[in-house]
Order: C-alpha cells, then structure tokens, then sequence
C-alpha cells in the first residue's frame, strides 16, 4: 500500500507536504485528495457504491413496510390464515405445510415461510441483522487488528511474541469451524467476561465472533507496516523532540495506516456479511427466531423442491450486498494504488 | 398373580400356534394405525435380498443403543428371555416367550419372576446359552451405564452392584443355575413394567465369555445375524441357519442390506427402487409427493407410540397457576402444528397415545379444551391469563434444534403473544436440550416434549414424564417439577400390576385426570411413515408397535 | 537454512498444542453440557451416571481429562459421545473425500485463473477484460453455500445433468467419480477463480513493461514467448505460495461448506455435524488435523519460498 506519493505524482501536488510545528506530516492531504478524485471519477464503483446503500436503505425501512404495506411482523405466524387473491381464498399454509409461493401483492408479496410469516417482510428485517452483524464485526475487527498489530508492531521484542502468538494460534484454526465451534459454545452459555454478560442468543455474539476469527487477516499486514513505518525519518524526529511512544503511535503511526485501514474496510465488512451467512446457514450464527439472509437461505434449502424462491431470494440479496461492497471495495483501492490506473495501456 | 400367568400361558400359545401358520401380517392397507393383528392375506414369498436406508444405529451394542433405528436392527440380531409379538398392530405389545421356555411365574407377593431357559440354545457363532448369561447381561447395562438401565434397576441387588463399582460383582437379585437353566430375579418392589423392559434388546443374553465389560458387538440369538462393514455406512442382516424359536419369525428376506444415506437421497432411492425401504420419514419436501404419486407402497402409523405435548413448569410462574395452563390448552391449535409436521400430526388431546386402545387408551370426547381438530379459543384464553393477573409477563419458550421443533416452538411463542404473555424462544442442541431443562435450576417456563414408548405399557408414559418418582432423577425428564398427587396414588396401585389391559380402564382414567388438571398441552401424535419400493409386498409391511417396522416380517412380491 | 526449517517445525507443534488446548477448553468451559448426562438416556439414576462418568473419564479433573483425550487422539482411542463410533476411523474414511473435493478443486480454480488472468490482461481495458472482470467479482461474492445448493437443486435433482449430491471413490470407479465432484469442484472454485485471476491480472500488468521485458522483446522474442516465459514465471509466483496457502485452508475446513451442500460425508462436513451435535471428541480431532494440515502446508511453502528468493531466509 502506497502511503508516501508515489514519486510520479509528487511534483503535482507540492501542497502535500504540510509543515506543523517543526514536524513534517508526509501522510496528509495527498494521497486523500488524490484517491478521492480518482474515486469521484470511477462510475462503476460509485454506482455499485450507491446499490449497496441503496440495500442498506431498504432494510432499514423494513419497520414502514412491514406495517404498511405486509401489514404484519417478522414474528408473526400465520399457519392457519387465509388471504384473498384475485377473489379466490386461499391458504396461507397449506394442510400439507406447502406454504403459499409468491403472491406479488401487498400481503405476502414473496410468498411466505414454513411458519406462516411473510418472507418480503423477514427479508428486510433479516438484512437489518445480517447487515449491521457484518459492519459491527468489520468495526471491532478493525479497532482490535488497528491495536494488535500497532502494539506490535511498534514494540516489538516480548510485546510482539505474545500477539503474534495469539494472531498465530487464531490464524490456524480453520475459519469456519472456529466459528462454528465459538457460535455454538457462546449461544448456549452466552458470554460472561467481567462486566460484559450477553445472553446466548444476543446479535453481538456472532458480531464479536467474526471479529476475533477475522483480525489475523487485519492485523498482520497492520503490523508488518508499523514495523516498516517506526524505522522512519519523521518517528526518528520525533522521538528527537521528546515525544512518548504513545504519543508517536496516534500521531505518526496511526494516521499512515489509516489510507489501508480505508482500503481495506468495504473488505472486511463485505467478507464479514458472508461469513455471518455462512455460519447463520449452519446454525451457528443468528438464533431464531430472528431472522438473517444466512437463516433464510438455510430454511429455504430445505424447501426448495417445493418452493424455490425461498432460497432464491435471500441469496440474491446478499450477492447485491457483497458485489456493492467488492466493486466499490475494488474502486477504493484503485483509488489510492496509483500504479493500478497507470498500467492500464494498451500494449 | 400365577392365574393370571396360566392365562396368558395358553394365551401366547395359541397365538404362537396362530402366527407359525403364517409369517405374513395383515391385510390393511388403510392409512391409519392399529391394523388387525390377522394372519389372512397369503402366503409370504420367502427369500430374496433388500436394501434399507437409514441413519443407522446410535450404536451396535444392545445394552448401549438408544434409537428406534437400532431397535430395528438389532431386535433381529437379539432375543430376550421374553419378547414381544411379531405381528401388526396392537397385537404387537403382548409379550411372547423368547429364550425362556414360557413366560415366567410370579410370586404371590409379585416380586419373583422365575423363568426356565430353553434347553440346547445356541448363540449365532456356536456356543451355548446359559443361565448365567442373563445376569451377565444386566450388570453389563448397569457397569456401563447403557440408556435403559434405569429400567432393570428395580432387580434386588442392583443399586449394591453399581456402589461396588467392580465389573464382576454379584447382584444378589438374580440367581442362576446353569444346570436347571433356570433363572430368578428378585426385584426390591413389585413393578408391572418390568418384564416388558427386559424384553426390549437391552435385556437380551449375550454370552458372558464374548460380551466383554466395554462397547462391544457380542453374538446374540435371532432370526438374523449381523454383519457390520462399516459402522457408520453398511451392515449387513444375513438369515441366521438353523434359527427356530416357536413364536419368533424366521424372516422372509435372506439378505438384508442396510445404508446410510441422507434423507432426500434416500427418498428419491426408494422412488427410484434403488432401496427398498427406509428408516426416516421422507424429507417434508418431498412428502407431498410422495403421498400422492405412490399411495399403493406408502402409509403413515402412529408408530411407535408416541405423544407431543408442551410441558409447564408448575414451580414457576406464569405456569403455577390452573388458569394459565388451561390457557395454553385452549389456545393451542392442533391444525396449525399439523401443518408443521407436514401433515404428519393426529390431533389429539389424550396423554396416551391411541395405540394403547388395549392397555389403557379411551378416546376422551368431548375434549376438554376444545376439539383438537377443530379452531382453538382464543378468546377463553386471553379471558383466563387475565384472569391469573400475569399478563404482560415475560415467558421463554424452549426448544431444541431437530427439525421441526424450532418452527413448533416458534408457533407456541406466536400463540402465546396472542393471549397475553411476552414471549420469546430459545432453542438449543438437542443433544444436550432434555439435560438442561430438566435441571431444576434452569427454570424453564415452558417448551417442546415428546415422549416415544420405551416399551409398551402406560407406565412408561406416565411415570418417566408426570410422576414423583421422576423428580428423584438429575436431570428429570418430569419438566413440570411437581406431580399431580392423584397420579402417584394411580401409579402406586396400576403399576405393579403385570398386564395392563386387566386395568385398562383406570389407566384411562388417569389418562382423564392428566388432562383435565392442565398438567400437559397435548396436541397430538407423530405419524411415521412406511415407504417401499415396487418390489416390496405392501401387504408384509411390519408395522409393529414396539419396531415401528418388524424387518422379519417383511417380504417380496 | 537448516535452522529456518527446524525453528518453522517448532513452531508448528506449538501451535498445534495450543490449538487442542483452546479448542478443549471452548468445550468444555460451557455449563451445562454434561456429556455423561447426555450419554445417560432417560431418567437416570445417579448411579447410572456415575458408571458412564467412570467408564469415560469425566469424574477426573479437567487437565487430567485434556491428556487422556490427547492420549486417545494419538493412539486412535478415540470415541464420539453421539455414536460412539471410533472417530479416527471415521476421519480415515472422510478424508479422501475432502483430499478429491481440494485437490480437484485447486487444480480447476488455478488452471482457469492462470487462463482468466493472462487473457484479461492482455486485452486489459477493453469489453472483454471488463466483462471478464465484472464475471470474476460477481464469483467473488456468491456464497459457496448458496450457489451451491442452487446448483444441486437445478442441476442435479430438477435437470437431471448431473448427479444429485453424494460421492464415488475414486478406486470404484473413475468416471463417476469425476462426475459427482463437478458441481462441487466448480462451486468452490468460483471464489479462488475471482480472487486469483484478478490478482494474475494485476501482476501481469505490473511486469509486462518491466525493463527485463522489454529486452527480451528487443531481443527478438515473439510477444507470445514473452509472456509465456517471461511475464508469467513471474507473475506467478506470489500467485503458487498464495494457492499453496489456501488449499491449505480448504482442507483444514473451508471446504466444510461445500460438502455439507453436496452431501460428499468429507471431513468438514463430519466437524460442522459434531460441532452441531456439541460432540467434542470428532471435533478436537479434525481441529487437530486441519491445523496440522493448514501449518504443514504453510511451513512448506515458507521453505518453498526461501529457498526460491534468498533474501527471504533472513528474517
């Protein structure tokens, strides 16, 4: 990752570099100014940018369409009840528990689940779940590999043996079964650490989970830059002037990061969305009945003899989620690599 | 009790003499249970090789298998001193003679039981059976701990036995005489349900030289002999030669193959006629179909016996309150929870299930809370948890993570948000569901049960999930955590008795009682099915009310 | 170069040592999941639980339970609580399955990868490259589970092109063997393919107005013979130890996902179902040899690494 200008482009930014109080900030304007022009320019990805918000939005105004539009809850069973279409009655669950395919009206507008609930409804709510379990995990992740690996980075000797230990024995456990494994354990004792006390079936625990299993990817590469950047010029300087290192670590150190941190979080939250899927589809993530696209999707497998779409949709949903996430995702690195650009030539 | 022994003597005897005349069942081809116990329709094509799939045994050792798939199995391997009719429906729960001579003499005080062994019996690699075998085979289930073991631990002696903690210490209950083959067991009270508890394969004699005290697979005495090729894929049943125990059928199929296979795949086997038939119940998905397309090889039993009930803690609120509980009785509906089950649900509202019309079942009508088949009521209760003065309070609902229980208990927790309560679910591994809830200290409010018969006798309904005697076990599987005193003075006079259709009229109306007191919300029984392939006779379908299917009974066409 | 090796090997046991005991204590530090209640069937006696505490070890403390259950691991002892089926036997069974799902699948994502990247990159910019490319991110975020339980849907049961899940060995009969494993081979590889291909493009781009390049084409080479021989050698190389990590990774569990879909019975799919079950002992043990499996291959490719850019074995 690029964090000084590229030599190529110095010279067209002279503002870059920004004297404050004797000390030379190199990471700074430049390189934000400059990615986010190149971002401004990159259609696709501001367009698939603004598909993934416009999924966000649409699940967050999941309450206004389940009270006006469904007319109905989430939760709601309704095994026995029969809806109107086009004059004729029918059920909503079948006797022999086929329940009703999609209707393309108000009430059950994608028909409904093995219980009786209105899917289009589950769906939006379960985007809310699944969504803000991937963003939540992508945070925490990000603040605990931003602390991992700049502590050792940054200290190296005894400090850095421990974590990267740490990051070592989490890095070899094979990644979805450790989620598996802590998803299960967690939600049937939940979690109790100190203050902290979640109930088994809290939304945090499989937020906090991918956290933990995903900050190995974060932080390494987090650590390798510390490393790299304590050997130079400007920490050298000020260290000169008598800065402690904690202080060194939130004013050099962490803002040089911060170009990676922003490169790599639609990444993360992108990888966390679906490893959320991944482990809900198990049985291990979401607890019912709360729903999830992972839990819908898994519950629609089940179906999908009779009623195909109930695993279709979901996972439509979550692909235009992740591929917003990965083209804007690409988009940003574009943005701040400015090799990747160059090198598009025909040859 | 020895006149009422003599009675059932001839009584098996005659119906021996009836089923070695023929080894076909019966007739019924209707879609419900409890089909006559007939010996008409034809004689049975003998031999032939089939493949079963299943999700095969929990284990291949007879004092440590669980599941009704190794019953299956292994009650062809394995024979007990007593056993059960090989015949369809209700016939089925009657004991018959099995390596004893004759069902065995009970004391005057009803707390011996002496049987005879049959001379010249021989295991299926060869050696002699003796006497001794049998008290070998108990202190196996007690050393090891197998799942049925509370069940032979009424025998004099036992609870020393287990104390001692040594594999070859003596149960003082059990004497034997190799010599005589004659075997007494003495148990501390009398207990009705005993000897059908020694009948099941947990009771079965296994040569005390080759049943070692650790998980093992000992030769045993059946119509079949095992041949395990791969514990958790194959095994094979291959008829064992010169196999003759009157009463015991021989079994048509020569070769009986077994596999492990997934639901979906197994169902669309047995459509195909790449198997035969299966364990399993055919995947919800594609049940609708099956049921339609191929109703001339297809049927659904209540088998083995079984009830679904919600369980209500009596020891905490909202539930230790009448009012509330008959709320939840009024406001369940049958219908909805049959949707669940894919259409695989009797209604019900009775404790026992109808299979037991012989031994103590009676249709209670009308019901008291409403026709199970008909709509719930609502209104009543949300009039009743009014009443109570809990409403608004918070109710966790509980449930275990075997398909379809999450979505029963998500249909519970809807109901119960209708009525009145604040409610919401919390479904963990099955595994280890019944262990948690049935600890005192997890309070559950209220939650999915079920309860498949261990063998057949109401006891085994009532004692193990409503009684005192439950509440002495960590975990209890009597998740109310208090019994309903009419029902232990019930138990105390029923229990002992040693045929239940002699009283089956108070076992009904305890059954009334259970009811009526709101101590359980029964919605029904499973129906489990029956699906062949083409080249299976329909009419040798064994549906048996202890096996769920008798494998020995089944035929080609 | 010795030491490298030998510090690498120490450290892979410790890991695996602390792998086994994290994994034993996410286990065992729950409350209330007693196996020898489980184990007890219905109403038991206390004594009943007593004997099969005894018989499996649980009335002895905790660390005491960690050796004996690590001893039995070793020796092939081990006993799952649900079927009490010998697991290593099991996982003996399992691991051909996955090993055919991997390998099969390593060998297709790489093979279309390489073919994706090179030609992406050489028409970089133009319609086919974008396509190609907005082709590779839409693989990128199709969940393995999802896709692949469409594809067993659709493919498999409805269309009948291909067979509905389940597994031939490959010693009973090659072709359909091969044939049961397309649609699994194809629905794991779809991410690598995305991933990698984009990476491949990337490097290739970097390299092909490299100097060393440029001479070779002065040279006199065909421009076919540079990027073969020049340009891909490489750009190929941060691409190997990259595919030699992740077919680590697959087998140590990713692939978890994709033989659960398909019904292959491979080894993840025996961990994600005792993990289901809360049955430690398959766990502990397929947790151990995915680990070992995921170091092994990564201590391998280090050496591989080392030994290719000198500089490397330094550090």
């Amino acid at each position: 990752m690029a964090i000084e200008p590229a030599s190529e482009l110095a010279s067209a930014v002279p503002e870059a570099i920004v004297a404050e109080g004797g000390r030379t900030r190199v990471a700074g304007l430049a390189p934000w100014r400059i990615a986010l022009r190149r971002l401004r320019r990159n259609r696709v990805a501001l367009a698939f940018g603004a598909l993934f918000l416009v999924i966000v939005a649409m699940c967050l105004a999941a309450p206004i369409y389940a009270s006006q539009i469904a007319h109905t809850d989430p939760f709601k069973n309704h095994l026995t009840d029969q809806i109107t279409i086009d004059g004729v009655k029918k059920d909503v669950v079948a006797p022999s528990g086929v329940p009703i395919g999609p209707t393309y009206s108000g009430r059950f507008f994608l028909g409904a689940d093995g219980n009786g609930r209105d899917i289009a409804v589950r769906l939006l709510y379960g985007g809310r779940t699944s969504l803000t379990i991937g963003i939540g995990a992508a945070l925490m992740s990000t603040l605990l590999s931003i602390v991992a690996g700049t502590l050792a980075g940054f200290y190296r000797g005894r400090v850095d043996a421990v974590i990267t230990q740490i990051l070592n024995l989490i890095w070899s456990f094979p990644p979805v079964l450790l989620g598996i494994a802590l998803g299960t354990a967690l939600a049937l004792g939940g979690l109790k650490i100190g203050p902290l006390e979640l109930d088994g079936d809290s939304k945090l625990i499989p937020s906090i989970i991918i956290a933990i299993v995903t900050v190995p990817y974060t932080a390494r590469p987090l650590r390798g830059q510390v490393l790299a950047l304590r050997e130079k010029e400007f920490v050298e300087a000020a260290r000169a002037q008598g800065a402690g290192s904690l202080r060194i670590m939130f004013s050099e150190i962490l803002p040089n990061l911060s170009s990676t941190l922003v490169v790599f979080f639609p990444l993360m939250v992108a990888s966390a969305i679906g490893f959320e899927a991944a482990l809900s589809f198990l049985g291990a993530g979401v607890r019912p009945p709360n729903p999830s696209w992972g839990t819908m999707i898994a519950d629609g497998v089940e179906r999908i003899i009779t009623g195909p779409h109930l695993a279709i949709v979901p996972g439509v949903m979550l692909v235009l989620s992740l591929l917003g996430l990965n083209v804007f995702g690409d988009g940003v690195r574009d943005a701040f690599d400015p090799r990747a650009k160059v090198r598009v030539r025909r040859s | 009790m020895k006149k009422q022994a003599s009675a059932l003597a001839i009584a098996t005897l005659m119906a021996v003499g009836a089923i070695g005349v023929s080894a076909c069942g019966s007739n019924n081809k209707s879609s419900s249970s409890s089909g006559s116990a007939g010996s008409g329709g034809g004689k049975a094509k003998k031999g032939g090789s089939i493949r079963i799939g299943s999700v095969l045994p929990d284990s291949y050792d007879p004092v440590l298998l669980q599941t009704n798939q190794g019953n299956q199995a292994l009650q062809l391997v394995y024979t007990g001193l007593v056993t059960y009719k090989h015949v369809e429906g209700p016939g089925g729960s009657e004991l018959i003679p099995g390596l004893a001579e004759a069902l065995p003499t009970i004391s005057a005080d009803r707390k011996t039981y002496t049987f005879k062994l049959r001379p010249n019996l021989k295991y299926s690699d060869g050696s002699p059976v003796k006497a001794s075998d049998f008290e070998h085979t108990i202190k196996r289930l007690q050393f090891l701990g197998g799942p049925f073991s509370s069940f032979s631990s009424v025998i004099k002696g036992v609870t020393e036995y287990q104390k001692a903690k040594k594999a070859d210490a003596d149960i003082s209950g059990i004497t034997s005489d190799d010599a005589t083959g004659e075997i007494k067991v003495e148990l501390t009270e009398p207990n009705g349900s005993f000897l059908y508890a020694i009948a099941l394969v947990s009771g079965a004699p296994t040569p005390a030289a080759k049943s070692p005290f650790k998980r093992s697979t000992p030769p045993g005495v059946g119509p079949y002999t095992i041949d395990i090729k791969n514990p958790t894929r194959e095994f094979v049943l291959n008829k064992t030669p010169g196999f003759n125990i009157p009463g015991i059928a021989k079994g048509n199929i020569d070769t009986i193959t077994v596999v492990k296979e997934t639901v979906t795949k197994m169902t669309q086997d047995v459509i195909d006629g790449k198997l035969d038939f299966m364990t399993e119940d055919p995947t919800g998905d594609l049940l609708p179909e099956v049921k339609t397309k191929y109703p001339n090889r297809f049927r659904m039993d209540p088998n083995p016996p079984n009830t679904y009930w919600f369980f209500m803690n009596e020891t905490t609120k909202p539930f230790d309150k009448k009012e509330v509980r008959q709320a939840v009785n009024y406001a369940i509906d049958s219908r909805a929870l049959q949707r669940i089950f894919g259409g695989r649900l009797e209604p019900s509202c009775n404790f026992l299930p109808p299979s037991y019309a012989r031994i103590g079942y009676k249709k209670i009508d009308p019901c008291p809370y409403g026709d199970p088949a008909g709509p719930p009521n609502l209104a009543k209760a949300r009039e009743l948890v009014d009443k109570s003065g809990y409403k608004g309070m918070n109710v966790t609902v509980w449930g275990n993570t075997k398909d379809p229980r999450p979505a029963i208990v998500e249909y519970l927790r809807d109901t119960l948000n209708q009525i009145g309560f604040k409610a919401k679910t919390k479904v963990i591994e099955q595994q280890v569901y019944f262990g948690i809830i049935g600890t005192k200290k997890t309070g559950a409010q209220i939650g999915f049960t079920d309860w498949y018969q261990d063998f057949p006798h109401p006891a085994d309904f009532f004692e193990p999930n409503l009684s005192a005697k439950a509440l002495a076990s960590t975990p209890t599987f009597n998740f109310q955590f208090k019994s309903n005193p009419k029902l232990d003075e019930a138990l105390k006079k029923l229990g002992p008795e040693a045929d239940p259709a002699t009283v089956a009229d108070q076992w009904a109306a305890l059954d009334r009682t259970v009811v009526e007191d709101a101590n359980v919300a029964v919605y029904g029984n499973e129906l489990t099915t029956s699906f062949f392939s083409d080249r299976m006779n329909f009419d040798c379908a064994g549906v048996h009310v202890v096996y769920k299917n008798d494998w020995s009974l089944f035929c080609l066409k | 170069m010795k030491r490298f090796v030998i510090r690498r090997i120490l450290g892979m046991i410790l890991v695996l040592f602390a792998i086994s005991i994290a994994t034993f204590c996410i286990f065992n530090v729950i409350p209330n999941s007693d196996p020898a209640q489980r184990l007890a069937g219905r109403n038991p006696t206390k004594g009943q639980i007593e004997a099969i505490r005894r018989q499996w070890g649980f009335d002895k403390p905790v660390y005491v339970q960690y050796v004996k259950t690590m001893e039995k691991v070793f020796t092939g002892d081990l006993i799952s609580y649900v079927s009490q089926i010998e697991v290593d036997k099991e996982i003996l069974q399992d691991a051909p399955r996955t090993f055919s799902l991997a390998i099969g699948a390593a060998i297709m994502w790489m093979a279309f990868a390489v073919a994706l990247g090179l030609y992406t990159a050489v028409r970089a910019g133009r319609f086919a490259d974008r396509f190609l490319t907005a082709l590779a991110l839409i693989g990128i975020s199709m969940p393995v589970f999802w896709i692949g339980a469409l594809m067993s849907y659709y493919l498999g049961f409805k269309w009948n092109i291909f067979p509905n899940g389940g597994y031939v060995p490959l010693t009973e009969d090659p072709l359909q063997w091969a044939y049961h494993l397309i649609m699994p081979w194809t629905a794991l590889s779809l991410l690598f393919i995305g991933v990698y291909s984009r990476i491949l493009r990337s490097n290739v781009l970097d390299t092909i107005n490299d100097d060393y390049v440029r001479t070779a084409r002065a040279k006199g080479l065909s421009e076919r013979q540079v990027l073969l021989r020049h340009v891909l050698r490489n750009s190929l190389i941060p691409i190997v130890t990259l595919w030699g990590l992740d077919f680590g990774a697959v087998v140590g569990g990713g692939a978890l996902l994709t033989e659960t879909v398909f019904d292959l019975q491979g080894v993840g799919q025996y961990a994600a179902e005792s993990v289901a079950q809360l049955d430690v002992p398959p766990v502990l043990a397929i947790v151990m040899f995915g680990a070992f499996f995921v170091v092994v291959v990564n201590t391998v490719v280090d050496i591989v690494y080392a030994t290719l850019d000198p500089r490397i074995r330094l550090t």
